[in-house]
C-alpha cells in the first residue's frame, strides 16, 4: 500500500497519481484516508490534477465529487480533455505572449547610479547607466542591465520569466534573483577586481550561471 | 553673497562636528567671515570643540521661536574674531526647529557671513531635513568603514531627492597602516561606490582627541596631520588646486631615498 495513491508537487502544481494496481473502491477508501490524515494540510480551493488514465468518466465523476467534499478541485487530464485544453491553452498562449511582449518590450533607462535604500521596480526591462550601490534593490519584469558596478540585489523576470538575464560591466551583487531563484554572494568582501569583466547572469539547469560576455 | 555649506554624514560619530569646527576656523584664518550653526538640537557639541560653552547665552530655538535676533545668540570666537557660533539648545529636541526656519535664519544672515556653515545631526529624519534645508551645497563627510561608507550612500541619495545635487566628499580618520594592509577600505572602494567629487582625506589623529578636550581646533595645530589635511581642505573649498597629503609612516631608507631623489 501506498504505491497506488500518490500526491505529486511539480511546477505546474499538484498532481494525484493513481496506479493501476488496485480496485476502484480500494484507491476511493485510500484517497479519503490520505485526505483525512493531510487535513487542513490542504488550502481550500487548490486545483490538483488527476494522472489516471484507465480509470472511466464515471469513476472520475465519482473522484471529483470525493474532493469537492474536502473543498479541494479535481483536475482531470485525460486525453480527449487535453487536446481541446491544449488548444485553448494554444489560444492563451498567444495572447499570453502578446501581453508578454509588450511587457518586456517596455523598456525603463535610469541614467544616475542607485544608492543604498533606492529601488526600482518596472515590469519590463531596466538599463541603468550608472553603479548600483550596495543596499539599492531592482527588480524587473524583464532584464537587467547595468551599465557600471551592480553591487546590489537585482530580481530579473520578476514575474516568473526564467529566460531574464542580468548583465553588468562589474556584476558583484548581494543577490541576484532570477525567475524564483536566488544566488547570493561570496561572504568575503568582493571589490570590482573580482569581476573585472561584464558578465552575464541566467537560469541554465537549474541554478543561476554567471558568464563572461563581449559588449 | 555667502555660501551655506551643511556638513553632514548619517551615521554618527565620524567627525561631522569635528570636521565643522576645524572648516570653520580655518576659513576664518584666511579672513572669511564665517558662521557656525549647530543644528544637533539635544546633542549639542559644536560649542566644546571650539571651547565655547561658557559664553552661550541665547541659542538657535530663541531665534528661531522670534524671541531675539541671530545676532543675538551668534557668540564670537575667544581666539579668531571673524568666527561665530550659533548654538542650539540643550533642552529641546529636534522638532522645536523645522527646515523654514533655518532657511529663514540663513537668509537673514547671508549678507552678513562669506560662510555660514551647519552642523548636522546624525540620522536622516527631522533633524537632517532641517539641516539641509537652507543648504547651497553639502560636504559629506565618512570613514574607511562599510557601515559608513552605506550611511553615506543612502545620506547622498537623500540629498538628491532634496535637489541638493551640489555634494563633496570627506574620507575621515584613515588609518594608512591599516588601509595598506588592506583591512579598510582604500579610497579607490570608496571613491568607486559614492562617485562624487572627494575635497579631504583626513588621517586618524591622536591630536584630534587632545585638541577636541581642550577646545581648539586641530587645525591650528601645525604639528599635526590631522590639521594639515584640513587645512587643505579649506584650500580646496577657497578654490585652491592642492594635491591629497601622502600620509603613509615612511621608513628611513624611504626618507633617504627621497633625499637623493632616486
Amino acid at each position: 500500500m501506498g504505491e497506488e495513491v500518490v500526491f505529486k508537487g511539480s511546477r505546474s502544481g499538484l498532481k494525484l497519481v493513481l496506479t493501476n494496481t488496485a480496485d476502484f473502491p480500494t484507491i476511493e477508501n485510500l484517497i479519503r484516508k490520505k485526505l483525512d490524515s493531510s487535513f487542513n494540510f490542504f488550502q481550500k480551493g487548490t486545483i490538483i490534477q488527476l494522472e489516471a488514465e484507465w480509470t472511466n468518466k464515471s469513476q472520475k465523476q465519482q473522484l471529483e465529487k470525493l474532493f469537492e467534499t474536502y473543498g479541494l478541485v479535481l483536475q482531470n487530464t485525460s486525453i480527449t480533455k487535453q487536446v481541446q485544453r491544449d488548444a485553448a491553452a494554444n489560444n492563451k498562449k498567444i495572447e499570453s505572449t502578446a501581453e508578454e511582449k509588450a511587457r518586456t518590450a517596455k523598456k525603463t533607462i535610469i541614467n544616475q547610479t542607485i544608492r543604498n535604500g533606492q529601488e526600482v521596480i518596472s515590469d519590463g526591462s531596466v538599463v541603468i547607466n550608472g553603479n548600483v550601490n550596495p543596499g539599492a534593490t531592482i527588480i524587473a519584469g524583464g532584464n537587467i542591465d547595468v551599465r557600471g558596478s551592480c553591487r546590489g540585489i537585482v530580481h530579473a523576470g520578476a514575474f516568473g520569466d526564467i529566460t531574464a538575464v542580468v548583465m553588468a560591466d562589474h556584476l558583484i551583487p548581494m543577490q541576484i534573483r532570477i525567475a524564483d531563484m536566488v544566488a547570493r554572494a561570496p561572504d568575503k568582501w568582493m571589490s570590482k577586481a573580482d569581476a573585472p569583466y561584464p558578465e552575464k547572469a541566467y537560469i541554465n539547469g537549474g541554478q543561476i550561471i554567471l558568464e563572461a560576455i563581449n559588449r | 553673497m555667502s555660501e551655506v555649506i551643511v556638513i553632514t554624514s548619517g551615521k554618527g560619530g565620524v567627525g561631522k562636528t569635528t570636521t565643522t569646527a576645524n572648516i570653520g576656523v580655518g576659513l576664518a584664518i584666511r579672513g572669511n567671515k564665517v558662521a557656525l550653526i549647530d543644528t544637533d538640537t539635544g546633542l549639542r557639541n559644536l560649542d566644546l570643540l571650539l571651547g565655547l560653552e561658557n559664553r552661550i547665552m541665547y541659542d538657535l530655538v530663541d531665534v528661531v521661536t522670534g524671541r531675539i535676533p541671530y545676532k543675538k545668540a551668534l557668540v564670537r570666537h575667544k581666539k579668531h574674531e571673524n568666527l561665530f557660533l550659533l548654538p542650539t539648545s540643550q533642552i529641546r529636541d529636534k522638532s522645536s526647529v523645522n527646515g523654514q526656519q533655518l532657511v529663514d535664519v540663513c537668509n537673514q544672515m547671508r549678507g552678513e557671513f562669506d560662510y555660514i556653515l551647519i552642523d548636522c545631526p546624525a540620522g536622516i529624519e527631522q533633524g537632517f531635513k532641517t539641516a539641509i534645508a537652507a543648504a547651497d551645497y553639502a560636504i559629506v563627510v565618512t570613514m574607511p568603514e562599510i557601515s559608513a561608507v552605506r550611511d553615506a550612500d543612502k545620506i547622498i541619495g537623500e540629498l538628491n531627492r532634496a535637489d541638493k545635487d551640489h555634494i563633496k566628499l570627506i574620507v575621515n580618520r584613515i588609518r594608512s597602516h591599516m588601509v595598506e594592509s588592506g583591512d579598510m577600505l582604500n579610497m579607490d572602494d570608496i571613491n568607486d561606490i559614492l562617485a562624487i567629487e572627494c575635497i579631504g582625506q583626513v588621517p586618524d589623529d591622536e591630536m584630534v582627541v587632545t585638541s577636541t578636550n581642550r577646545g581648539e581646533p586641530v587645525i591650528s595645530n601645525k604639528k599635526s596631520l590631522a590639521g594639515q589635511a584640513y587645512n587643505n581642505i579649506v584650500g580646496r573649498i577657497c578654490g585652491e588646486q592642492i594635491p591629497f597629503l601622502d600620509f603613509r609612516k615612511k621608513s628611513l631608507f624611504d626618507k633617504l631615498k627621497q633625499i637623493l631623489h632616486v
